[in-house]
């Protein structure tokens, strides 16, 4: 009897979609955190009798055939890159992006990782970094005796120094776009890591055509939406339990045959 | 004698069918795009010994073919500017290494070369049979309710929407895909109906096939018994008849 299996792969897809709407849930209020969203694909079909095939000597074919499906499939997990909602925050090193474009991280591996998570401070050194104490590329250090930070849209940091009138420019925030961003590879800590999917990254500066702007006392909010994910977690318990009695029914229609003697 | 057993069986070969299809339904009553199917039957009388045996008594249960239930499934807003939906009639084009396939979920994305891409890499074609071509840095995507692909207000390529003559012929291959024989009778759909931003949902209606469900393990259970009877009718003949 396949229903059974069949209804399996239905909870364990419905399953998953419920795991993927409570990440969601939980990442309401990170960073810039973008939603995700299950996908799924009917599984492969067993052809019973082929669509186009003879029925009779006479050269009449069957109109349709008969296939079964197998199930259900559960795809990809699919990262949706909307722009999220720009907070602020007041502080002076919290930059958000509007538009597109990532912050190129470098890694303590020495490798790079992006993100969009604009929440940077200083380090011991002066030196601009994410909140893990990673720096910021291409790596920008703010000197000690600066009063006023500013950072315009096109990410020129600015200072004024202590004893000095004239604002003196710290450096340039830079940015990259990649062909497929939902294709980032996620490692956790907002930081996101270049796929085989995602295509190369093109970096340019903010403001630039096809770039983001910079906003400085702001960060990306996640664009999690929480009706949405309540809804999507109905549907998916209220399918978890219709497949639950698919279960049930074909498993009583075995006990029928099972108990004829 | 044995008739009354055979026949019984042979109804519950379909009706465990029917069950299987049913389940496969309910599993993928949240695909996107998925269409709902059903079993359907035939009476296959026995052939006769002789001619002047008599019209049949006896007629066996066999599942014909399975029919496609290609209605229009509900179109849900996601809000992505990739995810296009299909209204009424028509089927987007994928290009896959096993040849051309059709599919009714459009949810789209752009792969690592910059075409619009099905979640697994499959390219979508447009209307000359080209992958759609999306440049990143060109700004956001706009999708006509014709499918026309726009971005920064320039017009682009066109979807590519094909119907077709013969929808019996379409055979099913996973991943919300159809392939289709030349027989179908492929038409290129000149003025498709889009909708940008949504998806198309299943069509399988939850309370129908719950419905059939419960029907068919109800008719399998009342077949099991007539089946259980038949055999007790035998067992009381061998038992009287052979009393000495």
């Amino acid at each position: 009897m396949r229903a059974l299996s069949t209804a399996a792969t239905g909870m364990e897809a419905q399953q998953m979609a419920v795991e993927v709407i409570s990440h969601n849930l939980a990442n309401m209020n990170t960073t810039a955190f973008k939603r995700q969203r299950a996908e799924f694909q009917d599984l492969l079909y067993q052809t019973i009798s082929q669509p186009g095939a003879n029925s009779s000597d006479q050269g009449t074919i069957q109109p349709t055939g008969v296939q079964i499906g197998l199930g259900v499939n559960a795809g990809s997990v699919y990262r949706i890159t909307e722009q999220g909602s720009l907070t602020q925050t007041g502080n002076p090193y919290d930059v958000g992006i509007a538009g597109q474009g990532y912050f190129r991280i470098q890694l303590p591996n020495g490798g790079d990782a992006y993100t969009r998570a604009g929440n940077f401070s200083l380090s011991p050194e002066g030196q601009v970094v994410t909140a893990d104490g990673y720096t910021v590329l291409p790596g920008i250090a703010v000197p000690q005796n600066a009063r006023q930070v500013a950072i315009d849209q096109t990410g020129t940091m600015q200072a004024i120094l202590d004893g000095e009138p004239e604002p003196v420019n710290l450096g340039q925030l830079e940015l990259v776009v990649f062909p497929n961003e939902a294709g980032l590879e996620q490692i956790g800590d907002n930081l996101l890591l270049e796929s085989a999917a995602s295509g190369a990254p093109a970096a340019g500066i903010p403001g630039q055509e096809g770039f983001g702007i910079i906003r400085q006392g702001f960060v990306e909010a996640s664009n999690v939406d929480a009706v949405t994910e309540i809804t999507a977690l109905i549907q998916a318990q209220r399918a978890y339990e219709m497949n639950a009695r698919v279960i049930t029914a074909a498993d009583e229609m075995l006990a029928a045959s099972a108990n004829l003697r | 004698m044995d008739n009354a057993m055979l026949v019984g069986l042979s109804r519950q070969l379909t009706l465990r069918r029917a069950m299987d299809v049913s389940a496969n339904n309910i599993a993928n009553a949240q695909t996107a795009g998925f269409k709902a199917e059903r079993v359907m039957l035939e009476s296959n009388p026995t052939s006769r010994a002789r001619n002047t045996d008599g019209p049949d008594r006896v007629a066996f249960v066999d599942e014909w073919a399975m029919g496609r239930d290609f209605q229009q499934g509900a179109l849900e807003r996601t809000g992505r500017p990739l995810d296009v939906a299909l209204q009424g009639e028509g089927f987007f084009t994928l290009q896959t290494e096993v040849g051309d396939r059709y599919t009714r979920d459009g949810r789209f994305t752009v792969n690592q070369d910059g075409e619009l891409a099905a979640s697994d890499g499959a390219r979508v074609l447009d209307d000359l049979g080209q992958p759609v071509r999306i440049d990143p840095n060109a700004g956001p995507v706009v999708i006509s309710d014709t499918g026309v692909v726009s971005q920064d207000g320039l017009p682009g390529q066109r979807l590519g929407v094909v119907r077709f003559e013969q929808l019996g012929r379409l055979e099913k291959v996973g991943d919300n895909r159809f392939s289709a024989p030349e027989e179908a009778g492929q038409v290129f759909e000149n003025l498709p109906q889009i909708v940008q931003g949504h998806s198309e949902t299943s069509n399988v209606r939850a309370v129908a096939e719950i419905t059939r469900m419960m029907e068919v393990s109800r008719s399998y259970a009342s077949v099991t018994k007539m089946i259980r009877d038949t055999d007790e009718l035998s067992r009381k003949a061998i038992e009287r008849l052979g009393r000495p």
